[in-house]
This record gives structure tokens, C-alpha cells and sequence, in this order.
């Protein structure tokens, strides 16, 4: 029992698991450059893991096995944190307490908030991308609500919108003038109203609206031409945890900055002593 | 102004390359003031890139890596005291730049072109807080190439080793900037923190690479070598992510 306990806080199993995870994204950078493969991962970012077992259209099999080892691998390294975090505890609860210590426990326990909140995004709320709606059109969504689109406004020259995003005048596209007013309603009755600025999504309770594009009105060209609003694309996205992980992340960084002015002149150690020096230690 | 450009990046290679010969022939006194005045004809370059653009120079890979070259010089000239004799921190931190001036040859000297997204903060974070931490790795790997490469002096290259942990974990620190002002980017513009794309995968390939150099196995003097030699090898993939998306 004590073997597999200090096993599973080893740092070579840390070292593994990690070798394991970096040969493991090195293959899903194959598989996302592969044109095979190239729509499957469009698939995985326009819905959540859940609609990728079992929605209309699904990411090929490998993407899934390739997600779920990943998984495997994040639990695995979970096990791994879980115990070298205890590790740490007891020896602090024994009294070798060394703020430089706390600090790495903190950032650790932090760390594997970030990585828990990240897997909760894949799995809660929802997310629906490349809503394509006209000035009137709207959109429903769960729990009763429907998506409406008020009003386009559009200020610049609409050839603009004929072009590719990458060569778009970004002023023209990030003008104050260009936004979508949306409505969120609730048996007919509005909840919420705002605008969506491209990078500067509206969102109300947890609900996301992020513009992502203009699209050219579809209409005859000819004498009589009368130039309409262009529709937009809008990603709607509810991400329960966002807030958490928004906020977690920078005490993270916040961590590591103080536990790097702690332990500058000691070079990690903290009484000259390195954390590499102790036996199962687990530092930076 | 903006043809001060291209004779100010050739400046600008003629001095550090002669900084670095300097130093390798032990004239300590002009390898200094030939440092000092590239770095200080690098910042003039950057300066001009700014107001000929109109945006910060950290987002094209030729501006980017005078963004690194700039602030990997000023650690050069301020932190690595010149050595005599033997292959000290300094003469790597020279061959760095180099190398990096180098890798400017094959793409063009040009301003950035305004492009979309280049206003909002979040992506000038993202794009500087990279850069920072190029610089910062190594600048690090300039201490673990010494540490290596004199094994008979391990005790008393110890506040080298040291030191190079110091600047490897400040390159974490810049990185988790970097991904952080990128989750912003990432929410603000599609709508979620997260995506599933090479580049987010080759991002978290250098987090979990930095991750291991920081829990490296074992005990010294295995630890400390596992720990250089990751040291050496992050700023090489950093800087190979960064030329594989200059090229695609």
C-alpha cells in the first residue's frame, strides 16, 4: 500500500504521465492538420462533448479515442496530484512549515481547479455555433428562451463583407457603428436586450452572444438594386463555469509570480534546502 | 521613416555580431559598449515599427523576434557578466541572438500590416507576454548551456543553475500571461475558452513541457541535468511553434 502510495506521488510518474500527454497533443496536431480530419474537429468546437456521442453529426471514431485517452491521461495525472498535494499537506501539518511550500501547495491545488473547470466546459451549458440570422429572425434555445435579432446595423461599405476575414479592413469591421442589437425572450416577453460587437460579445446572466461575423445580403443585382443589412453570424454559448476558471487562472499566475520573489536568491530550495533534495519532493 | 527600417536591422546585425565576436575574443570593454549601442539601435527599430504600423511589434515574426532580440539584449548587457576564459553566459546569450537574427533572414522586413484583431489588448497581450517569454527562456538556456557544458564545475556553477531556474520560471510566468490574455481572446472572439486547433494544442505542448522541467525525476545530479536540459530545449520549440505559424 505505502509502494503504490509513493508510486502515485512520484515525481517520475509525474514525468511520465506528462511525456505521455506532450506525445499525445503532438498527435492531435497531426490529426487536426490531416484534411481528413480537419471537420471532425469543426464538429468538436460547435458543440460540447455530450452531442459528439450521441448528435446528428459526429466527430470519425478516432477523434473521440483520442479524446478519451486524453481524458485518461488528465485523470491519471489528477491521481498523481491528488497525492503529491496530500504528500505536501502531511509534511506541512508536521510542522515543517515553509511559506515557499504553502505557496506551491496553494498554486498545485489551484492548478487542478483550472484543469477540473476546463473538462466541466466541454461538458456543461451549451454552445451553438454559426447562427445565421437575418434582421427579425430568431433562435430558440434551452430552457424556454429564444434569441432574437432586433436590428443590424452595418455602417461601412458592404463589399467589404464579399471579402475573406483575413483581408477585411479591421477598422471597418471593429467600428463602433457595426453591431447586432439582440434580444433573449421568455413566452414572448422580453428578458434582456443588447448589442454584440465583434470581440465584444454581449452577455447576460451566463449567456454569451459573440458576433462573429457580417454576411452579405443575397439579392439580385439590377436597376431596381436596393442595398439591404448584411445578416450576421452569432455563436451562442453558456459556459457555467467560465467565471471560475476566468478568476482562477490569474491566482494561478498571481502564485507562481510570489513563490518566484519568494525563492529567487534560494533558487527553489527555501532555507538553501531544493525541494529536489528531499525525498518525493514535488517543486518548482 | 519606414525605410530607416532595413538599415536599421542590418545595424542592428552588425552589432550584436560583433558583440558576440568581442566577447569570444575577451574584449570585454567593446563587447559592452557594442551591446549597449545594438540594443539600443534594436529599441529605435521597434520604435519606428510602432509608429509606421500603428500597432505593437510583437504580432509578425520579423517584428516579434526584434521584440525578443531587444529584451533578450538588455538581460545580455544588465545580468550576464562577462567571463574570462571558458564558454560563460554571456557568449551564449550572444550565440541566442544570432541564432534569432538568423531566422529573420527567410521572412520579410517589413512593418506588420494592420490585420484584424491587432487593436484589442487581449491580442497585443497575448502576441508581447510570447515574445517575453522567448526571451526570458533563453535567456535561461543561456545558464543550462554553461551548467552543461563544464560538468567538472558543478558547485560552483551552482548560482548559474540557479539562476537559469529563476528565468525558465519567469518564462512560465510570461507564458500563463500569454495564455491568459489568449482565453480572453479566445472568449471575446468565438465564444468560448477553449478550442480544439493546432494551435491550442502546441500551446499546451510547451505548458506541459515547462510543467516537467519544474518536477524533473530523481535526485541531483540527474535532476539538475534533466532540468537543464529541458531548460535548453523549450525556447528551441517555442521559437519552432513560432516559425511553423509564420510559415502556414
Amino acid at each position: 500500500m505505502k509502494r503504490t502510495f509513493e508510486l502515485l506521488s512520484s515525481m517520475q510518474f509525474t514525468t511520465v504521465i506528462l511525456a505521455v500527454l506532450v506525445f499525445w497533443f503532438a498527435w492531435g496536431i497531426l490529426l487536426a492538420e490531416s484534411p481528413f480530419y480537419e471537420g471532425g474537429f469543426k464538429i468538436m468546437n460547435s458543440a460540447l462533448v455530450p452531442v459528439w456521442f450521441s448528435g446528428d453529426k459526429q466527430p470519425p471514431l478516432l477523434l473521440k479515442v483520442w479524446f478519451v485517452g486524453l481524458c485518461s491521461a488528465m485523470l491519471i495525472l489528477a491521481v498523481n496530484l491528488v497525492f503529491c498535494s496530500w504528500n505536501k499537506l502531511i509534511r506541512l501539518m508536521k510542522g515543517n512549515v515553509l511559506r515557499s511550500r504553502m505557496v506551491i501547495l496553494v498554486i498545485h491545488v489551484v492548478f487542478g481547479l483550472v484543469a477540473l473547470g476546463h473538462f466541466g466546459s466541454f461538458l456543461l451549458g451549451y454552445r451553438y455555433e454559426n447562427i445565421l440570422l437575418r434582421k427579425g429572425q430568431s433562435f430558440s434555445l434551452p430552457q424556454g428562451y429564444t434569441l432574437a435579432v432586433r436590428e443590424i446595423h452595418f455602417k461601412d461599405d458592404m463589399k467589404l463583407l464579399n471579402q475573406s476575414p483575413n483581408e477585411h479592413v479591421p477598422l471597418a469591421v471593429l467600428s463602433q457603428g457595426n453591431f447586432s442589437e439582440v434580444a433573449f425572450l421568455r413566452n414572448g416577453e422580453t428578458e434582456a436586450q443588447g448589442r454584440a460587437y465583434f470581440m465584444k460579445p454581449f452577455v447576460w446572466k451566463d449567456i454569451q452572444v459573440t458576433l462573429k461575423r457580417f454576411t452579405p445580403p443575397k439579392e439580385k443585382k439590377g436597376p431596381e438594386f436596393v442595398p439591404r443589412t448584411p445578416s450576421v453570424r452569432l455563436i451562442v454559448s453558456r459556459n457555467p463555469v467560465k467565471g471560475l476558471v476566468l478568476f482562477l487562472f490569474p491566482v494561478m499566475i498571481a502564485g507562481i509570480a510570489l513563490y518566484l520573489m519568494m525563492t529567487w536568491r534560494s533558487g527553489g530550495g527555501g532555507n538553501n534546502k531544493a525541494p529536489w533534495q528531499e525525498p518525493g519532493g514535488h517543486g518548482m | 521613416m519606414k525605410t530607416f527600417i532595413f538599415p536599421g536591422y542590418v545595424s542592428i546585425w552588425v552589432a550584436y555580431a560583433a558583440t558576440l565576436l568581442a566577447v569570444c575574443l575577451g574584449w570585454n570593454r567593446l563587447s559592452r559598449f557594442l551591446s549597449v549601442a545594438g540594443v539600443a539601435l534594436n529599441g529605435c527599430v521597434l520604435a519606428v515599427i510602432t509608429v509606421v504600423s500603428g500597432v505593437a511589434p510583437v504580432f509578425e515574426i520579423f517584428s516579434g523576434i526584434l521584440f525578443v532580440t531587444f529584451f533578450l539584449g538588455l538581460l545580455g548587457v544588465f545580468l550576464a557578466a562577462p567571463e574570462r576564459g571558458g564558454l560563460g553566459v554571456g557568449i551564449w546569450v550572444w550565440i541566442e541572438m544570432v541564432v534569432l537574427l538568423v531566422v529573420t533572414l527567410f521572412f520579410p522586413k517589413e512593418p506588420p500590416s494592420y490585420r484584424l484583431h491587432h487593436a484589442d489588448w487581449s491580442v497585443v497581450m497575448f502576441h508581447g507576454f510570447r515574445c517575453l517569454a522567448l526571451a526570458s527562456a533563453c535567456f535561461a538556456a543561456a545558464h543550462f548551456f554553461v551548467f552543461r557544458s563544464r560538468r567538472g564545475e558543478r558547485k560552483t556553477l551552482r548560482p548559474v543553475f540557479n539562476q537559469g531556474r529563476n528565468f525558465l520560471l519567469l518564462s512560465a510566468l510570461f507564458f500563463l500571461c500569454a495564455e491568459y490574455a489568449g482565453i480572453l481572446w479566445c472568449q471575446n472572439g468565438w465564444g468560448d475558452f477553449w478550442h480544439w486547433s493546432t494551435a491550442f494544442f502546441q500551446s499546451t505542448i510547451i505548458l506541459l513541457l515547462l510543467m516537467a522541467a519544474f518536477h524533473p525525476p530523481g535526485k541531483p545530479p540527474m535532476s539538475n541535468d534533466i532540468q537543464a536540459l529541458l531548460g535548453m530545449m523549450i525556447p528551441m520549440v517555442m521559437l519552432t511553434v513560432t516559425i511553423v505559424k509564420a510559415l502556414s
